[in-house]
């Protein structure tokens, strides 16, 4: 018997020796088509096939990451059986557990004693060795390559020209934490993180419907980043999501490298400083936009999902006005669009109003202003101007700081730099106030786009106000008010929650009406299936049973 | 399309180029009052003398049209001396300081010297905080409607400015140093706030009621105002007639003006005691509430006005101390039937004191005729003036007497 | 995706609303106090009366010709020569009253806001801004006037509640002291301030279900006549009938006297002002929009053609020329009264004119079955 082995393996050798001199011999006649430094498309990827030979593959793989050393090609043999397979990952993508423990443990070691010396199929080693939980099989090299840089393992086998791609994505990802930039007092406090899986297990969490579509894009000609949409099938508008799908199929672009790329690839308007989408880190907010009849849309590496279609009062909605008490809360919103207009037009009205029409403030106030301002060098435009200036430098430098300066320069622009220069005479006490009360106030809104937007504003407000006073105001607010009511975004509107006067959606703009009588899902929306609950009569009235 | 953007931008650059109505706050000239005297005219023969005019005088300005009949003089406030300032911003004028800045130009037009001011004031003269017109009685006399006719026009001129007239040169008021606001003008608008303490202060009187009165052809009354070194004093009303001043109205009588005309806000009422008891003292009533109507009863052989008062009153001061018990039912109607008794008596000759003193309807009996009855009022209107001085008054005056204080 | 855009039935009443508060709100009162004594309120309310049934004439024969707007209407009843006089006629007025109003409005803020602006500029940004709101279409105009209504109602009911404190009680005259000539006599200068309704044919081929929208007509006619009544009696209330009629502005001496004691903003105007340029901005928009849509119906031009930029921009040309024709405040008046002249007799003609010849016709027509 063991002379019949030993022959047997001797002529197996032999026979791996021709195969390979003969693939030499090929070789040799075959054109040189790949150059040293040649750059590989997916497309030709596509035209690519697997080989059965082993050391085709190989050498081809080595050709295409000639450049790169952390592919990891691992062949291993089959001492039993004599077979070769190979198998390539990333190194630092997988999970090497998995890599370990259940793809080459399976075969090399644990593999049970009557299947010992028997050569194993293709079929048998995908369907029955294996211990991994996703398992696919790919004929071209496209598929193959793309998911081996996604962070999966290939298998291949000597002779069979399919490869193997075993799911084992495994890489560092910042955990689960408190969002850093929409905090709330109450209500859910975790947050969206880079991976796109981790997202979708939060909203997935939330929404345990099965009409929940997840449908996968790949966005990015290098990148290839996965997108996800994400909505509820039959509470959605008819067409919305076929529209935001093919959109995001038009998007042609190199690279995807956060989520507000995409988000202003697909909007309407580009010329606009109105944010047309809402993006937000929080997943109970993505999941309730969703519940609304929302798309959100989740771009693999970015924390931010992005909801479409959206209107305006999204932007001055926060989370914490569904988890507080609805009065309260309607007037923590209204103080909140207040502050919205206050933050774009205070300083504009103050250079009219002081500038313009004195006579409108009442005589002590106009005095008390006069008094303040009787020594000064400057012109009440450029005052406000340069404190403008000094503010948005401050936030800018805000940003960057490292904390352990950050203290230091808090305390000394804001209290030293505006004391200071009031007291040297160089501006009036009345204009840091208001320059910093507007600050503060566009600070109170939780959508960090709609913050810039009323940045952005104050400027022409100011120009506005001071070439024509109140008059030109107002007629920039006109002016500002047409443009937004021109925005659309998918068919919705931006003002579409408040056009047409419709009380079903008007019970959540400016005020917050208390949960129960919010009955049916926004009608801007035009949902398919428009009941949310049905009546809920309060609790009290049961207590009289007991 | 290129082409509507580069419009825009040039029209953007042209309008950033012309703020025109762009005034810093500080640098208006606010006018705070305005004094109206007479001008003391030129000596003879030199009326139009340039040489007399130009550099004697900062007050003269030589006048396009006619004679300077006026003297003009307006209060600017110096606003870093003001003592009431809001911290921080510099440090307030010590006491010996000038806080205001009165600027006197003897001229004609109002509108004329208003522009004349710009040669004497660094900042261009600003009215829409003007708090208070001072006339001089003489000017009064020879009519309004010349005077005050820029101040109805303009846009600048605020309706509610109130309107004074003192006995006095009009200058003096503004000369005042109060002792607690800052500026006189201020402090003199403030005055008639008090009606509510006391009816001797007429409230209705601003440019938006003579305005009214003298197109409707209607008499008037406008507050008098004396002044001291640092105090102003506002009691007494003067009566016009048309739009020239007749006479003056005495603080008594001007208290029972207001209740004719159903514009008591607040006072009191001092009767006396009844006479049976040792000493007879006073008694004093704060009004609560005032309602009067006016009906008139028109007859043959005249025009006759019911004036029906109500009061509603609190007892806030007795003399007799402890002798009498103010709760007591009795007591209190005796002096309820007292003050219903001298009111009767003191409005009825006030109505009587003015239709023949002045022959000036200022109790507003025409606007209730007219409303009472429009189309015999169109009959009549033309003979108002000597039908007024005809008209019997029938006065009833009812006082209910609700609370005593806190004691007995 | 996009669907053809269409009016729900509240919009018939929003835009109605807005359209009537015309610059009208300023001289109304003196208006109508030079013309009779008492009960100027009174006429105020018959004329809107007498809108109301002329809106509904307007209704009915937009429901008779579904998809087609007023002068399109008048081409179809009159035919080709009258009608097109007619759709002139129209178009004159519409941008005389736009041009005359904007006129006032620049003379008035420029005597009490901004003096020293040369009044080209304001001409140019008012015409610029209502312009670019105009160009955006029919949505987003009936978006504007959705969320501008509320800011106005809310002014206007401080407007009204103010000044109740100032009221002279000697004032209250019995409106009928003086014969109900007087009343039927100033309805035809009352029914002046109600030309705004026009809209409504304009506006009634975009409706998603007209046939429901009746309601909405009466309040949107009635809200505005309660408003006009209510101001024009709350200043016969605080000045009186004959100072009135020497104010040339009376509203805004009515705004000016109001002085709150507030702590910041003791002179109420302010807000007030904005409100009258929030007016006036929409009736520039609604003017161009219904000029629009006039001249289309002339020139039979489909949207997007360069025709159709043309009738667009045409509009502004017409207006602005409109506005800088009067040389003074006399010639002004002067043309204004013509261009109400105009009004009137489009309105009390052409309405029930098109609704005679439209029943004539349907009775020929049961006639020749």
């Amino acid at each position: 018997m063991a002379t019949m082995r030993k022959i047997e393996l001797y002529l197996y050798n032999v026979g791996n020796d021709c195969m390979r001199l003969i693939d030499k011999i090929k070789g040799v006649f075959r054109k040189k088509a790949v150059e040293k430094d040649k750059l590989f498309q997916y497309e030709e990827f596509k035209e690519r096939y697997v080989s059965k030979s082993l050391k085709e593959n190989r050498d081809y793989l080595q050709q295409v990451f000639t450049h790169t050393k952390d592919i990891i090609i691992r062949n291993i043999t089959i001492r039993a059986t004599k077979q070769n397979l190979m198998i390539v990952f990333v190194d630092g993508m997988v999970d090497r557990n998995v890599v370990n423990e259940h793809l080459i443990k399976p075969i090399l070691i644990d593999m049970a004693p009557e299947n010992y010396g028997r050569r194993l199929s293709f079929e048998e080693i995908r369907d029955s060795f294996i211990s991994a939980a996703e398992i696919k099989e790919a004929e071209t090299f496209d598929e193959l390559v793309l998911q081996l840089l996604s962070g999966d393992t290939l298998l291949f086998l000597e002779g069979q020209n399919r490869g193997l791609i075993i799911g084992s994505k495994g890489w560092e990802s910042r955990g689960i934490s408190e969002p850093t930039t929409e905090a709330n007092v109450q209500g859910p406090k975790d947050c969206f993180v880079e991976t796109l899986q981790n997202n979708i297990t939060s909203i997935r969490r939330r929404i345990r419907d099965p009409n929940l579509a997840i449908e996968m894009l790949k966005v990015g000609r290098r990148s290839k980043t996965d997108v996800a949409v994400v909505y509820l099938k039959g509470v959605i508008m008819d067409g919305l999501a076929q529209s935001v799908i093919e959109k995001i199929k038009k998007v042609d672009v190199d690279s995807l490298l956060d989520s507000s790329q995409l988000e202003y690839l697909i909007e309407e308007r580009k010329w606009t400083i109105f944010p047309q989408s809402v993006n937000t880190e929080r997943p109970d907010k993505a999941c309730a936009a969703i519940f609304e009849g929302r798309i959100a849309i989740l771009v693999d590496g970015s924390p931010f999902a992005v909801l479409v279609p959206s209107t305006f009062s999204m932007y001055l909605d926060a989370s914490d006005d569904y988890y507080t008490r609805p009065l309260v809360a309607s007037l923590v919103r209204f103080t909140r669009y207040f502050c919205y207009f206050l933050s774009a037009s205070l300083p504009g009205l103050y250079v009219a109003i002081t500038n313009f029409h004195p006579g409108m403030l009442p005589p002590r106030l106009a005095l008390a202003i006069t008094t303040t301002r009787v020594a000064l060098p400057f012109p009440t435009f450029v005052e406000v101007f340069i404190m403008e200036s000094v503010i948005e430098i401050m936030q800018e430098a805000g940003l960057r700081l490292p904390q352990a300066i950050g203290q230091t320069v808090s305390i000394v622009g804001g209290i030293v730099i505006g004391q200071a220069a009031v007291q040297a005479g160089l501006v009036s006490p009345i204009v840091t106030i208001i320059v910093a009360l507007t600050a503060i106030a566009s600070f109170t809104l939780p959508n960090y786009n709609a913050n810039l937007t009323t940045r952005t504003l104050r400027i022409p407000f100011i120009i506005a106000g001071s070439t024509f006073g109140f008059f030109g105001i107002v007629m920039l607010a006109l002016a500002i008010l047409s443009h937004m009511s021109a925005i659309e975004t998918f068919g919705v509107g931006y003002f579409e929650d408040f056009s047409p006067y419709r009380l079903r959606d008007l019970k959540d703009t400016m005020v917050k009406v208390p949960a129960s009588l919010m009955k049916d899902r926004p009608e801007l929306l035009k949902p398919q299936d428009t009941v949310r609950q049905v009546n809920n009569k309060s609790s009290g009235e049961n207590q009289d049973e007991k | 399309m290129k082409n509507k953007k580069l419009i825009l931008l040039l029209m953007a650059v042209y309008f950033l180029t012309g703020c025109w109505d762009n005034q810093e706050i500080q640098e208006r000239g606010y006018v705070l009052g305005i004094a109206i005297d007479k001008a003391s005219p030129l000596p003879k023969g030199q009326e139009s003398m340039d040489e007399y005019l130009s550099e004697r005088d900062m007050e003269e300005m030589p006048v396009q049209k006619g004679q300077p009949k006026y003297s003009y003089t307006i209060q600017v406030p110096i606003l870093a001396n003001a003592r009431n300032q809001p911290s921080g911003a510099g440090s307030g004028g010590g006491s010996g300081e000038e806080v205001t800045w009165d600027l006197t130009i003897r001229g004609n037009s109002f509108m004329e010297v208003n522009r004349e001011f710009s040669t004497r004031l660094d900042y261009p003269p600003y009215y829409e905080h003007l708090q208070a017109i001072i006339i001089n009685e003489d000017v009064a006399k020879e009519g309004l409607s010349q005077i005050l006719d820029m101040f109805f026009r303009d846009h600048e001129m605020r309706r509610r400015t109130r309107i004074f007239i003192t006995p006095h040169e009009a200058k003096y008021i503004l000369d005042v140093q109060p002792r607690i606001s800052d500026f006189p003008s201020v402090y003199l608008g403030r005055l008639p706030m008090n009606a509510e303490k006391t009816s001797r202060i007429l409230h209705v009187t601003d440019l938006g009621e003579v305005s009214k009165s003298i197109h409707t052809k209607t008499d008037f009354v406008l507050p008098r105002v004396t002044s001291s070194k640092d105090e102003i004093k506002d009691a007494g009303s003067a009566v016009f007639k048309g739009d020239k001043m007749v006479g003056w109205l005495g603080e008594i009588d001007t208290i029972s003006l207001k209740w004719i005309r159903d514009s008591v806000k607040g006072g009191l009422v001092v009767v006396n005691m009844p006479e049976d008891k040792e000493g007879g003292g006073l008694v004093s009533l704060e009004v609560i509430k005032a309602k009067t109507k006016v009906t008139p009863i028109i007859e043959d052989d005249g025009i006759k006005m019911k004036i029906d008062a109500e009061a509603t009153l609190n007892m806030s001061e007795k003399f007799q101390g402890h002798h009498d018990v103010a709760l007591d039912k009795s007591f209190i109607e005796v002096v309820e039937k007292k003050v219903e008794v001298d009111m009767k008596r003191r409005m009825t000759s006030t109505i009587k004191y003015v239709q023949k003193e002045f022959g000036a309807d200022i109790f507003h009996f025409n606007r209730i005729m007219r409303k009472y009855d429009p189309r015999y009022w169109a009959e009549i209107e033309g003979n108002w003036e000597e039908l007024f001085k005809q008209v019997e008054p029938i006065v009833n005056f009812k006082a209910e007497i609700k609370q005593i204080g806190t004691m007995k | 995706m996009k669907n053809k855009f269409e009016l729900s039935s509240i919009d018939m009443a929003t835009f109605l609303i807005m359209s009537i508060f015309g610059v009208r709100i300023l001289t109304l009162p003196r208006i109508l106090a030079a013309r009779m004594d008492l009960g100027s309120w009174v006429s105020v309310l018959m004329a809107g009366f007498i809108t109301l049934i002329l809106s509904f004439m307007m209704y009915w024969f937009g429901i008779k010709y579904p998809g087609k707007n007023g002068s399109e209407i008048v081409l179809i009843t009159f035919g080709k020569y009258i009608g097109t006089l007619g759709i002139f006629a129209i178009s004159i007025h519409i941008l005389g009253a736009a041009g005359m109003g904007l006129r006032l409005f620049g003379d008035t803020l420029k005597l009490y806001l901004l003096p020293e602006t040369p009044f080209y500029a304001i001409v140019i940004i008012m015409i610029g801004v209502s312009f670019y709101a105009f160009d955006n279409g029919l949505k987003s105009i009936s978006t504007l006037i959705n969320i501008l209504l509320p800011v106005l109602v809310l002014l206007i009911s401080i407007l009204l509640l103010l000044p109740i404190t100032k009221i002279d009680k000697t004032n209250l005259i019995n409106p009928f002291g003086l014969g109900v000539m007087p009343i039927i006599k100033g309805t035809i200068p009352a029914l002046d301030a109600f030309y705004g309704f026009t809209i409504l044919t304009y506006i009634m081929p975009y409706f998603k279900e007209p046939q429901s929208v009746k309601k909405w007509i009466v309040v949107g006619v009635g809200i505005p006549i309660i408003v006009y009544a209510a101001i024009v009696f709350l200043c016969v209330l605080v000045f009186g009938d004959d100072e009135m009629a020497w104010l040339l502005y009376p509203t805004i001496t009515l705004i000016k006297s109001i002085q709150v004691e507030v702590q910041l903003f003791e002179r109420v105007e302010s807000l007030l002002i904005t409100m009258w340029i929030i007016i006036v901005f929409m009736l520039l928009v609604l003017s161009f929009y219904s000029s629009y849509l006039n001249t289309r119906a002339l020139f039979k031009t489909k949207a997007g053609t360069l025709k159709d930029r043309f009738s667009r921009y045409v509009q502004i040309i017409v207006l602005a020329a409109f506005a800088f024709l009067p040389k003074d405040v006399i010639e002004q008046q002067i043309y204004r009264e013509y261009i109400q002249i105009l009004g009137r007799v489009l309105i009390l003609g052409f309405i029930p004119a098109i609704v005679m010849i439209t029943l004539l016709k349907e009775r020929k027509k049961k006639g020749e079955k």
